[in-house]
């Protein structure tokens, strides 16, 4: 198996199913003679629904409408059951995060940058709620910290804008930075998982230790199994075995899945062998489920409540000054590109704030845990849409404006 | 050495986590590491015993029983009811597969023959199973003192019961093995059949009980009751696959979201509108596979390529719900049952055989491919029980035992006669494996 450069944690593109069933069709757009309007939209490929929008937008307002606030068709009773796909679809992008990492490592300065910018953002999203919510004794169902906590960390997340290798240089450091952002953003919800367990039930501060311990535990078994496997059934059951155990005992224990994810994804990629190549392809197949699944449940749980609207749109603007802020001292340590050129690139915040939202909502009491996940959901929704004006239409290396794409290929960051 | 050393690491990670001071609700969480664990360890498990010469297949539901809640408690209760939560969702799948495989123009010359085969084994279970349950009801543990109506009812309850065959094992067994050839199709067309009719026999029944113990006949007429759920099972598939069919011609994307999503429509609202969610899938496979061929083969070996998983935690939910008590308490009565079922089932097979002019493989090892039972056999038992709570409870205590049993014989000689049959791998077209 040749060993491929990889650029970003891979998601998006199309899905393999579909490439297997070879059904190259025209594509929506084409089929609906709107082909030239595609140049103008995005080009980000999450989910293949490309040119154009991010799946946030598509499918958090799906799962709203099949959720038990419109048609219950996701009554809480099945959302319940759906909480074995979430945290199995967080330990996936948490191996991709981690794998994203072990590659880019060296550089060490946008390394550095991307947790500068993620810091920044954490803090003013923190401290902003934290002060409205205590001035205005808005109800918000537990402390008034661990929620503002609780959202700061879901919007550090950044999707970055596109890992498709004819994209502009700018767009490329984004991309990196936004990657490497999760680190600490990560780092951060896992020990306030362990802080909110702690405040709501027993505590054990070996617990903050449990992601790793689950993730070492894992990547080893995965190491004996991988590379050996034999056949493609094989190593699709051994890799999604993997991601469950992963994603499975992190929920048992009320752990961060991305964080167990993250240290399986670090070990797989840095221990020579091929058991990263196994992971990249059969992985690559349970990405379109999972984080339709993830968007979907946090659409579903949303509940348009008082509180909700009330932290809203205070979440997206000082989102807003976190990433412009973060990319004033992220620009600063990079060359190539412009300030903000990469606060636009980080305003999409992709999937991962919506994903650690799901996990505070089942480790916070219940009204707390569904303000959490409303305010994220709907604002990585928002901040979708304000990405599509902030994010300059990608330039090819030469300069010029990229063609409609014939297909989904490539990948964009979560 | 590399698999039974993760085997190790795999099973000693889910023992430590749930034997941690896990915090408040994790039962409900436990979802996530019994898939994990059941996937890798139960495959491992597989592997292993394939070397010993025995079926994977065996492997995946001796790991469930004894991991499962009865032995080990590796997979514990909570565990084990989740695997079977998601087990709705796999046998929507993998009824589904097995409609990709019916072709109706393959199949059409043979289906004569086939109706008559069935006709005939299914006739002779049920009079030979009828006569022995009503001459030998002072023994068996089901209201000896029966008066001669409700016995002859009960009898009759009991025989359609235990005659009936689990279609969703069947299928499993063949794409697990990836079987294909005439034998299978028999073997599948016979089983798809039986429950059809099983569908029918215990409708009535049950009415028939309730007219003779007394009680009140159900509002709704008998065979508007069958109908619905046999003729509505198979229209509501059939429209689920032309729409799924239309889906894959004209737009094609994200046919894997597609896929996860019809399984759980026929799975999940198939219950919710009384329908047997097996006959749905098989409809809706037989649709995609017969309107839309080209996409529909396409859609069949990604399909089936992607289908072990689905396949492992299957079997092991199975092994880990065998309820192997009921057997310390009834497993005479129960053995005794399943010997007489498994000759009937041979006898049937060979004289139906004989008179539908069948030779070959299906001749001789048809009745291996009726010895399974599970989930439906399962599910009415429970109904029974329910509704009839004074005999119910130790009818499905019998009932039970007997699957048991049936369940852990029925996929080994299922799969030992696909390998005799030379099909085992035909799927792909390549040569049998003798495993």
């Amino acid at each position: 198996m040749k060993r491929q450069p990889l650029r970003s944690r891979e998601l998006g593109g199309a899905d393999p199913l579909d490439t297997q069933l070879g059904l190259p069709q025209q594509s929506l757009w084409q089929r609906l003679k709107l082909s030239r309007l595609a140049p103008h939209l995005q080009r980000r490929a999450a989910l293949g629904l490309r040119p154009g929008i991010a799946p946030a937008v598509v499918l958090v307002p799906i799962g709203f409408l099949l959720g038990p606030q419109v048609t219950n068709v996701l009554s809480i009773e099945v959302l319940a059951h759906l909480q074995v796909g979430i945290s199995i679809g967080l330990a996936l992008l948490g191996i991709f995060i981690g794998r994203a990492l072990a590659r880019e490592a060296h550089h060490l300065r946008a390394l550095a940058a991307g947790n500068i910018e993620s810091a920044m953002t954490i803090g003013i999203v923190a401290v902003a709620l934290w002060f409205l919510i205590t001035r205005s004794q808005v109800p918000v169902g537990a402390d008034a910290v661990l929620v503002a906590l609780c959202l700061a960390v879901t919007a550090a997340a950044s999707s970055g804008h596109t890992a498709d290798p004819r994209s502009d240089p700018a767009a490329r450091v984004a991309t990196r930075v936004a990657d490497f952002d999760d680190l600490l953003l990560i780092a951060v919800g896992a020990l306030l998982l362990v802080f909110i367990r702690g405040s709501y039930g027993s505590f054990s501060p070996a617990l903050a230790l449990a992601p790793v311990g689950i993730g070492i535990v894992v990547a080893i078994a995965g190491l004996l199994l991988f590379e050996h496997s034999d056949g493609e059934s094989e190593r699709g059951l051994l890799v999604l075995g993997a991601v469950a155990l992963l994603g499975g005992a992190s929920a048992y224990l009320m752990t961060s899945p991305l964080a167990a994810g993250l240290v399986a994804g670090l070990i797989w990629t840095l221990v020579p062998g091929r058991a990263d190549e196994v992971l990249t392809r059969e992985a690559h197949k349970l990405q379109h489920p999972l984080i339709a699944l993830l968007l979907i449940a946090a659409g579903a749980f949303f509940v348009p409540h008082a509180t909700v609207w009330w932290l809203l749109v205070p979440y997206v603007l000082f989102r807003l000054v976190g990433k412009i802020l973060g990319a004033v001292a992220a620009a600063a340590m990079l060359p190539g590109i412009r300030t903000f050129e990469l606060a636009g690139y980080l305003v999409p915040p992709g999937v991962i704030g919506v994903g650690f939202s799901l996990t505070f909502m089942f480790a916070l009491p219940s009204d707390a845990g569904r303000i959490v996940v409303s305010v994220a959901a709907a604002g990585a929704l928002l901040s979708e849409l304000l990405g599509m004006f902030l994010i300059p239409a990608a330039p090819h290396v030469d300069g010029t404006a990229p063609p409609a794409p014939p297909a989904p290929a490539g990948g964009a960051t979560a | 050495m590399r698999r039974p050393i993760a085997l190790l690491i795999v099973l000693a990670l889910a023992w430590s986590v749930v034997n941690i001071d896990a915090p408040e609700g994790a039962p409900l969480r436990v979802t996530g590491l019994a898939l994990g664990v059941a996937l890798i360890a139960a495959y491992l498990a597989g592997v292993l015993l394939e070397r010993l010469k025995l079926p994977k297949v065996t492997g995946y539901l001796l790991f469930g029983l004894v991991c499962g809640p009865y032995l080990l408690n590796i997979i514990n209760r909570p565990m084990a009811r989740e695997l079977q939560v998601f087990n709705g969702l796999a046998v929507a799948l993998i009824a589904f597969i097995a409609g990709l495989e019916i072709n109706a123009a393959r199949l059409r010359p043979r289906l004569a023959s086939i109706a008559q085969l069935g006709a005939v084994v299914l006739a002779t279970m049920y009079l030979v199973l009828f006569a022995v349950f009503w001459f030998a009801w002072p023994w068996l543990p089901i209201e000896p003192d029966a008066p001669p109506a409700l016995r002859a009812a009960l009898a009759f309850l009991l025989t359609s019961v235990v005659a009936s065959f689990s279609p969703t094992v069947t299928i499993a067994v063949v794409a697990e093995s990836r079987s294909a050839g005439t034998y299978t199709e028999t073997s599948l067309a016979i089983v798809i059949l039986a429950d059809l009719i099983l569908i029918l026999m215990f409708t009535l029944a049950m009415e028939l009980v309730r007219w003779t113990g007394g009680g009140s006949a159900q509002q709704v007429g008998l065979l508007a009751a069958a109908s619905w759920e046999i003729i509505g099972s198979l229209a509501f598939g059939a429209i689920v696959g032309a729409l799924f069919s239309f889906y894959l011609r004209s737009i094609g994307r994200e046919v894997t979201l597609v896929l996860v999503g019809v399984c759980l429509l026929l799975s999940i609202a198939a219950r919710a509108l009384h329908f047997e969610p097996v006959l749905a899938a098989l409809a809706a496979g037989l649709v995609v596979e017969n309107v839309a061929p080209p996409e529909g083969d396409a859609l069949k070996r990604a399909v089936e390529r992607g289908a072990l998983p689905v396949l492992v935690i299957f079997f092991v939910a199975a092994g880990a719900s065998l309820q192997v008590d009921a057997l310390a308490t009834i497993g005479l009565v129960a053995l005794a049952i399943a010997v007489l079922r498994g000759v009937l089932a041979w006898g049937g097979a060979h004289l139906g055989s004989r008179l539908s002019g069948q030779d070959g493989p299906v001749s001789s090892m048809l009745w291996m491919s009726l010895i399974s039972q599970a989930g439906v056999t399962l599910g009415l038992t429970l109904i029974a029980a329910q509704e009839f709570p004074t005999w119910g409870v130790p009818f499905q205590t019998l009932m039970v035992a007997l699957i048991a049993i049936n369940q852990l014989i029925g996929p080994v000689l299922f799969r030992n006669a696909l390998a005799r049959a030379g099909e085992i791998g035909q799927m792909d077209g390549g040569a049998a494996r003798p495993h």
